[in-house]
């Protein structure tokens, strides 16, 4: 009995020992940085029937800190209606990953915003919707009016289980994947 | 007895090897005696002597030596207590004016339920540092919760939080890499440079925690530059058998919690000793005042298997815990960028609609913990004994968020595996002096994979250390030096191609301490100390993007070690109806290491953010600890804590971010009248007082201090008698009139109040099954 229980014991720890959690990765051979999804770069590619105008792009090929971004002037002329395709890719990877249709696959909690400032004649009417009927904002409808400058913010939303089911959208809620700015002329 | 048992909870409070012998007047007889174990002739150090007729109570020191004063001529019986050890009825006849006696007691466990039940133990500290511990019923409330929010109660010790479940203890200012935990008596090491990370320990396990303030890095390594957290499990029983159910409800979260322990030392294998010792904890969703925090809840499950066998002079030890949970993480508090802070801050509540739920869904961290620890002692008798031990912990933290990820995978994951090893040789050069020499050597190896925030690296530590303690009359001086050198490689991969970059730092650390007993009631300790602390691998090579506090954070290679000259001095005073301690510290660090906010604001896909620099100055801590405790009457006790501290960038003039604004807790308690059914019944009203915090620098933070607060609190113990055994059982109301407040140390009062009313409920209940 007494024999039974010490070895008891002893397989016990034993055990203990055998089961102990381990790390198998390999501290001097660390994962590729690069490997994390990322969005590098952002472009607006503006129609007009149907007829490719412009492309105009905010790049930031290290991602975050590092080499500052370059962003594109977006100049357009002024009383036009164009079309806008979003384009968000992650050129890190080879061959490069397209965010932008993983978006399209995830658009009942996406959304893009987009912010002209204060007397930026311009304006936005989406014309993708997900399937509860809210708009998305990969494909959008641009109208200018009279000659002006300033800014566009195009800020897209990830809102897991929070995204509204009707209406037009809320931006305040979720978290920010993406806000860029870029400096508008209309003329 | 019970006025026996009331005497041994108020000694328990005390912290020094002072003798508290009360004077009683007219005689000047005395006993002095020396206290020794029976079956290996070490002196008993901390065992307690209580002498029944004038009840008084006493502490052997290092040597066994006891004695009582003032006493009149003629007999009294003497009882003696040390962890599971007892003997009582030593009765002698005083007659001479100065009686020696020696006294050798066996390993008997016969009456040790007692201090068991008290949940209290004796230990002698070392005499110079300042010292406060969480015991007893204390101790029993905040195991409902969680370490770092226990640890709160205790003068000079705070704790920086992100959220209501992440709770970092913060003493005397300083937090993070700057202060030590070890759980039983091995030095934590996680993912612990993290502001949101708390430490992987479960407060189950421990009897007693014990927070050491100060620079105390000779006895417990570099790094320890603000002080050092222990987590004492109790002792192992040396007979029979023994269980202990511990139950805990908290109100505020809808948590409960349950552990059980089975102490078990079969007598049929001889001095074998052994502890099962397992916990579980769930908890929804935290109410505030106003609205509930969506996605707060907690699950955790731990548990530790210990066992002792001895030998005439060897011991052996060993120890396993493991300790998992699953945090969920305020959800709001997931921000994007920098425009989400601000329209965080903007609104006074949450944006999404708020209501319980036990769910834990994204945000949340996903930490597992694992300590394995085996120890030999070999006693060399007089005193003097040698001891190795090495450790293994392994460490994994997954975190996952709401960020676009490919797959299911977390978006951050760390793995963390550290082995020890420790030699320790406790020396004895006369009766006066006696000391410690050993070395420690560490190897940790970390892998990192998901967003690369701190690159994989590979440490290599190694420690040598010698100190002395010297008693000379009413003085007890204390010494030691301390060597470290440590080696920490770092390895990158860019698209491919792997580099590394090795870095090495060398310093010392240094401590002289002394105490002085002034009367047998009052002492007065000083300490001053030199420590060191190499830059963390965060600090070093951080990169990117920090999510959780919409910041990026560089990491600065050219960072030089810490340098802290620590000067404290405490004076106690212990009598029957006061005991005050005053505590008094100045801390320079020379190259403290800090954030430094830049000018502008660094632009990425996901906005603009502020950045900041990893940066050294110079910095001065200046602060002090009051705790007071005074019987108005036989029954009511007033008691208040008190802790203030200023920070000071002294290359910039400016302030210290993030140090703790002045608190002031004052207390009534009211003992009720113990009876055959219940012991030490007390009811205590507690308030809290938080001043808003002055002098803050002006960048750094993206919203002002919050204003101060004033909580109030009810307390409410007893213990129960319930056929042979005494079942404790205590209950705590906090934030008893659903203050809507924030504090300045939580991270996340950017985006919610902190929690509302809460009942704490628990219920321990130990049993004697075999004797």
């Amino acid at each position: 009995m007494k024999k039974f229980i010490l070895f008891s014991f002893l397989s016990a720890f034993n055990l203990l020992f055998v089961s102990c959690k381990k790390n198998h990765d390999d501290a001097p051979t660390p994962q590729d940085q690069n490997e994390t999804e990322l969005i590098t770069t952002v472009s607006l590619i503006i129609k007009e029937n149907g007829t490719p105008v412009n492309t105009f792009t905010f790049k930031d090929p290290d991602g975050a800190g590092g080499v500052n971004p370059t962003v594109d002037h977006i100049t357009l002329e002024a009383d036009k209606t164009y079309t806008c395709t979003l384009l968000l890719l992650d050129e890190t990877k080879n061959p490069t990953d397209t965010t932008s249709l993983e978006i399209e696959e995830e658009k009942d909690v996406h959304q893009f915003f987009f912010h002209p400032s204060t007397g930026t004649n311009i304006t936005f009417a989406y014309l993708d919707f997900d399937d509860q009927g809210v708009p998305v904002g990969l494909q959008s409808t641009i109208t200018t009016g009279s000659a002006s400058t300033g800014t566009l913010t195009v800020v897209l939303k990830h809102q897991p289980g929070v995204k509204p089911r009707s209406g037009n959208g809320n931006e305040a809620l979720g978290e920010t994947d993406m806000e860029v700015s870029f400096d508008v002329t209309i003329q | 007895m019970h006025r026996f048992l009331y005497l041994l909870v108020v000694c328990m409070l005390h912290v020094s090897t002072v003798t508290w012998a009360q004077k009683t007047a007219g005689c000047s007889f005395e006993i002095d005696g020396t206290l020794l174990d029976l079956s290996t002739g070490e002196p008993l150090e901390g065992a307690s002597v209580y002498l029944q007729e004038q009840n008084l109570q006493t502490l052997c020191d290092e040597d066994g030596n006891f004695v009582f004063h003032n006493l009149c001529k003629g007999s009294y019986t003497l009882y003696f207590f040390h962890v599971g050890s007892l003997k009582k009825d030593t009765a002698i006849v005083l007659e001479q004016r100065k009686t020696k006696i020696n006294i050798s007691i066996p390993q008997d466990t016969s009456h040790q339920e007692e201090l068991i039940v008290n949940g209290e133990r004796h230990d002698t500290l070392t005499p110079h540092a300042s010292h406060t511990s969480l015991t007893g019923i204390n101790l029993d409330l905040a195991k409902s919760i969680s370490l770092g929010e226990g640890l709160k109660s205790l003068p000079g010790v705070y704790a920086q939080q992100s959220g209501v479940n992440t709770y970092k203890p913060v003493i005397q200012g300083l937090s993070g890499n700057r202060i030590l935990i070890f759980n039983n008596g091995v030095r934590q090491e996680g993912q612990q440079w993290g502001t949101d990370h708390a430490p992987e320990i479960d407060p189950l396990v421990a009897d007693e925690i014990q927070v050491i303030k100060g620079a105390e890095s000779v006895r417990y390594g570099s790094d320890a530059l603000g002080g050092v957290i222990l987590i004492k499990p109790a002792p192992l029983i040396d007979k029979g058998l023994k269980t202990e159910v511990y139950l805990s409800g908290t109100s505020v979260n809808r948590g409960g919690g349950a552990s059980a322990k089975i102490d078990w030392a079969p007598g049929f294998v001889r001095s074998f000793s052994m502890r099962v010792q397992g916990s579980i904890k769930q908890g929804g969703n935290y109410k505030t005042p106003r609205y509930y925090l969506n996605n707060t809840g907690i699950r955790e499950y731990n548990f530790s298997v210990a066992a002792r066998k001895e030998f005439r002079r060897l011991s052996m030890d060993f120890y396993y815990s493991q300790f998992n949970t699953e945090t969920g993480i305020f959800a709001g508090s997931h921000i994007g960028n920098l425009t989400d802070v601000k329209r965080a801050l903007e609104t006074d509540e949450p944006l999404t609609p708020q209501s319980f739920s036990y769910d834990i869904g994204k945000p949340y961290q996903h930490i597992e913990h694992e300590l394995a620890k085996g120890e030999l002692t070999y006693k060399l008798g007089r005193g003097q004994r040698l001891n190795f031990e090495v450790t293994r912990q392994y460490n994994y933290r997954a975190e996952y968020d709401n960020h676009r990820t490919a797959s299911g995978a977390p978006g951050l994951e760390f793995k963390i595996t550290t082995h020890t090893a420790t030699l320790n040789w406790k020396h004895r050069i006369s009766s006066r002096i006696r000391g410690d020499v050993g070395a420690n050597g560490l190897y940790q190896e970390n892998t990192v994979a998901g967003r690369i925030f701190i690159p994989n690296f590979i440490n290599h530590t190694v420690g040598m250390y010698w100190m002395e303690k010297l008693k000379w009359n009413r003085w007890n001086w204390e010494a030691g030096v301390r060597y470290d050198v440590r080696n920490l490689k770092a390895y990158f991969n860019k698209s491919g191609i792997i580099t590394d970059s090795s870095y090495q730092y060398h310093n010392y650390s240094a401590s002289i301490g002394g105490s002085y007993a002034i009367t047998d009631h009052q002492q007065w300790n000083f300490l001053l100390s030199r420590a060191f602390r190499s830059p963390a691998v965060n600090e070093l090579f951080s990169h990117g993007l920090h999510h959780g506090v919409a910041a990026i954070e560089n990491g600065n290679a050219q960072l030089i070690p810490e340098v802290a000259y620590n000067v404290s001095t405490s004076y106690c005073i212990e009598k029957t109806k006061l005991r005050v301690e005053l505590n008094l510290y100045a801390n320079y660090i020379e190259n403290y290491i800090y954030l430094h906010p830049s000018q502008e604001l660094e632009l990425t896909v996901y906005g603009a953010f502020p950045s900041f620099q990893y940066s050294q100055t110079n910095a001065l801590l200046i602060g002090g600890d009051l705790s007071f405790h005074y019987h108005l009457r036989e029954k009511i006790q007033l008691a208040c804590k008190l802790s203030s501290l200023s920070g000071e960038d002294l290359n910039n003039g400016s302030s210290l971010i993030y140090m703790p604004p002045t608190r002031i807790e004052p207390s009534v308690s009211y003992l009720f009248k113990n009876t055959g059914l219940l012991h030490e019944p007390t009811l205590s009203i507690t308030s809290t007082l938080m001043f808003k915090k002055q002098n803050v620098p002006i960048e750094g933070d993206y919203s002002p201090p919050p204003k101060g607060y004033a909580l109030l609190g009810l307390q409410a113990s007893t213990k129960v008698k319930a056929g042979q055994t005494w079942i404790t059982t205590g209950l705590k109301v906090n934030n008893m009139l659903n203050t809507v407040y924030r504090d300045y140390l939580d991270r996340f009062r950017y985006y919610h109040d902190a929690p509302g009313i809460g009942v704490q409920l628990f219920v321990k209940i130990p049993l004697t099954i075999i004797d």
